[in-house]
């Protein structure tokens, strides 16, 4: 007998042929091309170089007409062009909200310039100093720099008072430092994402930097053929080719190539499962699993086709597995194959039919040391568990803990995906075990009771986890992960056992079952990451000299001489004055974004210019004053002590000389160890080394203080500046030989966990690390997070268990009680979260408007201490400049720049415009607001890179004039900003979720009240409709609920009643049809006996001849006759007077297998069969109800006329059976359907027609059914439906 | 027996993982490579300077503490785990092939030992050179490489 079909389709067998033949055809398709590139390689190249020529031009006029479009649709609109010039301000306003309008839907800037080329009025980025109208007047492409940036601009001449409009985009970014802190669209961005090659471009007067010939120089010509700029890019090399195209085939081809073997392995599959040793196929469908996600592996398949973030190893990468786990995809993966693996052991595990079979080879001793073998090797899984878990936290860059955000970033979402996989794997694994565990204790005592079986497992295991202890050195999880999981797969194996894995119920179970394992392990592995990154933070701290910010320094003084040089020789008239900037934007300092000054001097001692980033003229002076008393040269490594502590400076000076070794030049450098950027006390990129920016993952104050000698010498916080001393434990734990000491302390009220750590390189100095310990409201809050993940995966998960059954759980989920719960959450919830949102708008704007009323208060203080500073216009213009601002912000602790009408006058922080990082001119709407139209107060957006913040602007009047305008931004708090949304998310997320979860529960609970009657009736309904009529609904509701029970309930008596009535009828109708049936059998024989019998006598009293032979004829006859009477009253025999029955427990599984066993050795008859998990079992008489489905196969057979195909189908719902016999014979007419119980009933030649009718007889004294379901031309199914017992008596 | 055979892996896996700093595990070729505890900072350059000379970053592994700082000119910059650096550097010595490289400043008798020098390889077709810097710091009583930057 054949259990399944494992032919597989011929389709499959194409399908793996095609991909074979793909595979061939790609490669030798390689081998050719490569060969014709080769060959033709000298013509090609010059094809190719005038394709990439064309088509980096053609992306270039591209770009420049979409400019000369938007510029000349500006300079015709003429009453936009009157509204900028004219002198009323309400309409200088509104020509400004078109011009913005227009900037904002080109993503252009504008920018509106008066003939003789001074600026009118302008929006978003772009050119920033005045043009010459007769160079780039009318239609022509220009660029322009600005700091670090470039912007290529067209312009359009209008006739409205010969104004000129003009359209710019960032065209080029200079500089390493661009990379890192404005990661801006440009041209050359664009066309590097297009050549798939970092391109450099260069302006048109630039000297050729790079005499490489592999370099192709591509000039870029506007439309009138004038030279733009200069595209420098990788010459078409044949190697490149050659790689490029293995590239694409070696993906194409692992993706064939892994297609072929999953193919294979399913064919093997098929192969492999009919294997009858359960340990063989279990191994070997291991194997095969393992292999076929290998082949990907090492196919490189899908990461070399899909790529980004989930194959980034700087996300995610571990050394697990061979490569099993190089990236977050491949974990992915490898995570789903580890939980296959685990539900196919589980199934075949399942299927081992018997131990008793093996027993002889069985003892108590070797029963024993086998389940504590098994529980070794679970200790075993559950530490690789905890090491998997370790390495996703180590080994990973991922923020599982980050307050600002309520919905995690995909990487995390999808690694908590892999951890509940996993932990769901390792669940069904302790279940798998323990079922095993406990079949292996059963062959010795198979009655043993459930209590005492608990009672052995339970101390085997124990003694396994303690044995394992003892040898773990480095246990991956707490002692108490084990024993968790050996209850939950105590209580889980039960309820799987019973109900599959495949229900809802069950799956939710083991998620929350996941759930509680897996969170705490998770937070156990981020808290040692935390300490580890704190010690790491403190080593670096107690390190002498920092070896990467001294090459840094000495990197970047001989990066400054070599672009000197460069500069310098390339063009003669700048031999004066080559910009520090410039020379600072080359430098691997400014690209690694350190706080550092750059300052050039003549070969006099003369300044020439002087560039500096988060330092004070003050600081500048001072260090470099210190820095010249040291020799050329030589590293300086300068400290200073400043409220937050110690900062080192790294400087070096030196003398830059020409081709000939004279000195020209000389150059100072300093670099500041400081993490201090851009703005005061803001810090918008976490800089080297290891910046705490890193640690504190909840959003902790990080405190640094530093202790000489046991006293108190610097902190970071304001607090413990007037803090105690080193406290004296730790003085006696450092004195008693320990490097690092961490210790829980309380400072005002909040607890602090603090690492103190000896500086070796300086006796006497410790420095203490201070990270806030989180408050439960963070904890709950990221549980919560987590919490919900895990129930979007299970949603999803019993979201395709119901799509892919749903005929079985339709009725549940439109059903009264899926109705009432749904309701009841979208009552509850909706109002929940409309009530959440508009909190949290409500917080923010909130923050908002205190943001704003900060931002007044600065920028009061700032304007009065101007206003109050200078006596006139004139003292204005000479007296505000940049060390006023620094020394001023310095005073009040906050940033700030002074512009006079449009353009920056001074600032607190000059090299922000000066580097181009911010525009140096006020943003056109704030110009046309504060300046034009006298507004008080305005206010916008602003951003550098990525980092968008508010600036405030107020007009500074004098005497009723205004001198100028005042910006204070608000970046420096933004932290804070975001600390207080963060918290706010913490607090509402946590409150709401505890009260959507108290919604679901009390909604499930109401709705299972409410339904239950109506559910009883349901069932007592389906009941009924099944022929049972003695159900009754015990629970009655109230109103009309309860009318409704009363009346069901008397309606099922009065059904039971009529049906008793009725079977009587029938039964009296069916005895005197039999007896009918008996008459007219019975006369059929008794006619030819008698005319037999009366030949006789007619030939006995005519003496006939041959009496002797007609003797034998008519004695022949009779015998005839009286079988055929005698084979009539067996049948009826048999149908009327049954033997007396003998009720036993019948397994109905084993009894059809051993009925179908009789048709096994059939020809051309496929007997299949399709028995459902669960085991049924009912009370009946086994041989009696063996008779009746052999009488229905029998039937089928001889229907099919002995070709065709048997299907034996079991399903168990509630605690009923249905047994479904089902042929592919012609199927019987509907007409004749009605019949075929009928006693006399037979379309066959031979036999009564009492089978079927015999076989609902039997049924139906089991207080079964028996229904017939058939189509003509689509076979017969047989279904019976019988009531079941428990499993278990 | 499969299952507990390929648990055992995955414990031997996990095991790695946790102790990565490397006390004498095999390289990933299978060859011994000598474990960064008995190294000197001068050794550990060389070691270095094979690797990458060799193409054969695997052997490096030895050599990384539990966190390493790495740049990567155009490309990675972070703190990341000895794993990860590993692999993040395979993939980006994948296509490229050393041509050149040593160190030309090697700073080991300080308590931060450091090593720079140029290295230049071919890269589709093309020579490129990138600067290498390495630095080390000790970790427990090891040698281990904290820093790597290409730039």
């Amino acid at each position: 007998m054949r259990e399944v079909s494992h032919t597989p389709p011929r389709i499959v067998w194409w399908a793996l042929l095609s991909f074979l033949l793909l595979i061939a055809l790609i490669g030798l398709g390689e081998l050719g091309y490569t060969e014709y590139l080769t060959s033709r390689w000298t013509e090609l190249r010059v094809e190719r170089e005038i394709g990439l020529r064309d088509q980096i031009q053609r992306r270039f006029l591209e770009h420049v007409g979409s400019l000369r479009r938007v510029a000349s649709v500006v300079a015709r609109d003429s009453m936009l062009l009157t509204d900028l010039i004219s002198n009323d301000p309400q309409q200088v306003l509104s020509g400004y909200h078109r011009l913005n309008r227009f900037a904002n839907q080109t993503g252009f800037g504008l920018e509106i310039v008066d003939p003789n080329g001074t600026p009118v009025a302008w929006s978003g980025s772009g050119i920033s100093t005045e043009i010459d109208p007769a160079d780039n007047g009318d239609s022509s492409a220009f660029v322009n720099a600005s700091g670090l940036r470039s912007f290529l601009s067209v312009s359009a001449r209008s006739a409205t008072a010969g104004l000129i409009a003009i359209a710019s985009e960032a065209f080029n970014i200079h500089g390493a430092v661009s990379e890192r802190f404005v990661p801006l669209e440009s041209f050359r961005h664009a066309l590097s994402n297009e050549l798939g090659q970092d391109v450099l471009i260069v302006n048109a007067q630039d000297p050729p930097s790079s005499t490489d010939e592999r370099r192709l120089r591509v000039p870029l010509l506007d439309d009138t053929g004038r030279r733009v700029a200069t595209v420098l890019v990788d010459a078409p090399a044949l190697e490149s080719e050659i790689l490029g195209v293995q590239s694409i085939v070696s993906a194409w081809m692992g993706l064939l190539a892994s297609g072929a073997v999953t193919i294979l392995g399913a064919l093997l599959y098929l192969q492999v499962v009919v294997i009858r040793s359960v340990i063989v196929r279990l191994a070997l469908l291991i194997g095969l699993l393992w292999l076929v996600r290998f082949s990907w592996l090492w196919m490189n398949v899908p990461s070399a086709l899909v790529g980004g973030w989930i194959f980034d190893p700087a996300v995610y990468a571990s050394l697990f597995g061979g490569g099993a786990a190089s990236s977050l995809g491949e974990l992915s993966i490898s995570a789903t194959t580890v939980l296959l693996t685990i539900l196919l052991t589980r199934r075949e595990l399942q299927r081992i039919p018997n131990l008793h079979m093996h027993s002889r080879f069985l003892n108590i001793s070797v029963l024993l040391a086998a389940a504590f073998g098994l529980g070794l090797g679970l200790n075993i899984a559950v530490r690789a568990y905890g090491a998997s878990l370790r390495s996703f936290v180590y080994d990973s860059t991922l923020k599982y803990v980050n307050p600002s955000e309520i919905i995690p970033s995909a990487p995390v979402i999808l690694m908590h995906a892999n951890i509940l996989v996993l932990t769901v794997a390792l669940i069904l694994l302790f279940v798998a075990i323990l079922n095993v565990m406990e079949a292996l204790y059963r062959t010795i005592r198979p009655h043993a009771r459930a209590v005492e079986l608990l009672l052995v497992i339970g101390v085997l295991y124990t003694i396994a986890v303690v044995t394992f202890g003892a040898f773990d050195r480095v246990p991956q999880v707490p002692l108490y992960i084990p024993f968790a999981l050996f209850a939950i797969a105590l209580v889980v194996e039960p309820v799987v056992h019973k109900r599959g894995l495949g229900r809802p119920l069950v799956l939710s179970s083991i998620v929350v079952a996941a759930f509680v394992i897996s969170v705490p392990v998770l937070d156990m592995k981020i808290h040692e990451k935390e300490g580890d990154r704190l010690r790491l933070y403190a080593s670096e701290l107690t390190q002498p000299v920092d070896a990467w910010l001294s090459f840094v320094t000495t990197e970047s003084f001989r990066s400054v001489r070599e672009s000197y040089r460069e500069v310098v020789a390339a063009d003669e008239q700048e031999r004066a004055n080559p910009g520090a900037f410039l020379l600072w934007t080359r430098t691997l300092m400014s690209g690694e974004g350190y706080n550092s000054a750059l300052a050039l001097y003549d070969g006099a001692g003369r300044e020439l210019d002087r560039f500096a980033v988060g330092m004070t003229t003050y600081e500048q002076t001072e260090l470099l004053h210190r820095l010249f008393d040291v020799d050329e040269d030589v590293l300086n490594v300068v400290e200073r002590r400043v409220p937050g502590g110690l900062i080192k400076y790294y400087g070096l000076w030196g003398s830059i000389r020409d081709a000939d070794d004279k000195p020209v030049a000389f150059g100072a450098l300093i670099l500041s160890a400081s993490e201090q950027a851009l703005f005061r006390g803001e810090a918008p990129v976490p800089l080297r080394p290891f910046g705490t920016a890193e640690i504190g993952l909840l959003n902790q104050s990080i405190v640094l203080t530093e202790y000489q000698d046991g006293r108190l010498a610097a902190s970071s916080d304001m607090i413990r500046h007037t803090g105690p001393d080193l406290p004296e434990e730790v003085e006696e734990l450092f004195a008693s030989g320990n490097r690092e000491v961490k210790l829980l302390e309380q400072i005002n009220g909040r607890s602090f966990e603090i690492l103190y750590v000896r500086d070796d390189s300086r006796p006497g100095r410790i420095i203490g690390i201070s990270l806030e310990e989180v408050g439960f409201r963070w904890h709950l809050f990221n549980l919560v997070k987590v919490a919900i993940l895990y129930a979007a995966v299970l949603g999803l998960a019993i979201g395709t268990i119901l799509a892919a059954d749903w005929n079985r759980y339709r009725t549940t989920l439109t059903g009264f009680r899926g109705r009432l719960i749904v309701a009841f959450l979208v009552v509850a919830i909706v109002p929940l979260f409309l009530f959440a949102y508009y909190n949290r708008e409500f917080a923010r704007e909130r923050q908002e408007l205190r943001m704003t009323g900060r931002l007044h208060e600065d920028l009061k203080l700032v304007s009065q201490r101007i206003v109050n500073t200078v006596s006139d216009e004139e003292d204005f213009l000479w007296g505000i400049n940049d060390d006023f601002c620094e020394a001023t912000g310095s005073e009040f602790g906050v940033d700030f720049s002074v512009f006079r009408r449009e353009r920056i006058l001074a600032s607190s922080r000059p090299e922000l415009y000066t580097s181009g990082l911010v525009e140096p001119r006020l943003p056109g709407d704030v110009f046309a607001k504060v300046v034009v139209a006298g507004i008080g107060y305005a206010q916008t957006s602003e951003s550098i890179g990525d980092l968008t913040y508010e600036v405030g602007y107020v007009p500074l009047m004098l005497g009723g004039r205004q001198l100028g305008v005042v910006a204070v931004p608000a970046l420096f708090r933004q932290n804070e900003f975001e600390a207080e949304v963060a918290e706010r998310n913490a607090f509402t997320l946590a409150v709401y979720s505890i009260l959507v979860l108290l919604t679901v529960i009390v909604g499930v609970i109401l709705a299972n009240q409410l339904s239950q009657p109506v559910r009883d009736l349901t069932k007592a309904a389906h009941a009924v409709g099944e022929g049972d009529l003695d159900v009754r609904v015990g629970r009655e509701g109230s109103g009309e609920l309860k009318e409704l029970v009363r009346t069901f309930n008397e309606m099922v008596a009065e059904l039971k009643k009529s049906r008793e009535e009725l079977r009587r009828g029938e039964r009296e109708r069916a005895w005197k049809e039999m007896a009918k049936q008996v008459a007219h059998e019975i006369k059929n024989p008794l006619t030819p006996m008698r005319l037999s019998i009366q030949h006789l006598r007619t030939a006995y009293r005519d003496k006939a001849p041959e009496l002797d032979k007609l003797v034998e004829d008519v004695a022949h006859t009779l015998i005839d006759q009286i079988d055929a009477l005698s084979r009539i009253a067996t049948e009826f025999s048999s149908f009327a007077r049954m033997p007396e029955r003998r009720f036993e427990r019948v397994d109905v599984h084993q009894m059809l297998l051993e009925s179908l066993q009789l048709f096994s050795a059939m020809e051309g008859i496929e007997m299949r069969q399709r028995f459902a998990d669960a085991k049924p079992m009912l009370v009946a008489d086994r041989e009696e109800l063996r008779r009746v489905v052999i009488n229905i196969i029998r039937n089928a057979v001889q229907a099919m006329n002995q070709r065709g195909t048997i299907t034996v189908k079991t399903i168990v719902h509630g605690n009923r059976c249905t047994i479904e016999i089902a042929d592919t014979g012609p199927g019987i007419p509907e007409d004749l359907q009605a019949r075929v119980f009928e006693p006399n009933f037979s379309t066959k030649t031979d036999g009564m027609g009492l089978g079927l009718a015999m076989a609902r007889n039997v049924i139906e004294d089991l207080n079964g059914t028996v229904t017939l379901r058939s189509t003509l031309g689509g076979g017969t199914t047989l279904i019976l439906t019988l009531p079941t017992v428990p499993t278990n008596p | 027996m499969i299952l507990l055979t390929m648990f055992l892996a995955f414990l031997h896996a996990g095991v790695n993982s946790h102790e990565f700093v490397g006390r004498d595990l095999p390289g990933p070729h299978g060859e011994d490579v000598q474990g960064a505890a008995q190294m000197s900072p001068r050794e550990i350059f060389q070691a270095v300077e094979r690797g990458i000379t060799s193409g054969t970053i695997g052997s490096l592994s030895p050599l990384f503490g539990k966190q390493v700082s790495m740049t990567i000119r155009g490309s990675e910059s972070g703190v990341f785990s000895s794993a990860q650096a590993l692999t993040i550097l395979k993939n980006y010595f994948s296509g490229k092939k050393p041509a050149q490289f040593s160190f030309t400043r090697v700073v080991d008798g300080t308590s931060n030992p450091y090593a720079t020098g140029r290295m230049t390889f071919v890269s589709r077709g093309n020579k490129e050179s990138v600067q290498v810097y390495v630095s080390l710091t000790r970790q427990d009583s090891d040698w281990v490489l904290s820093q790597f930057n290409l730039y």
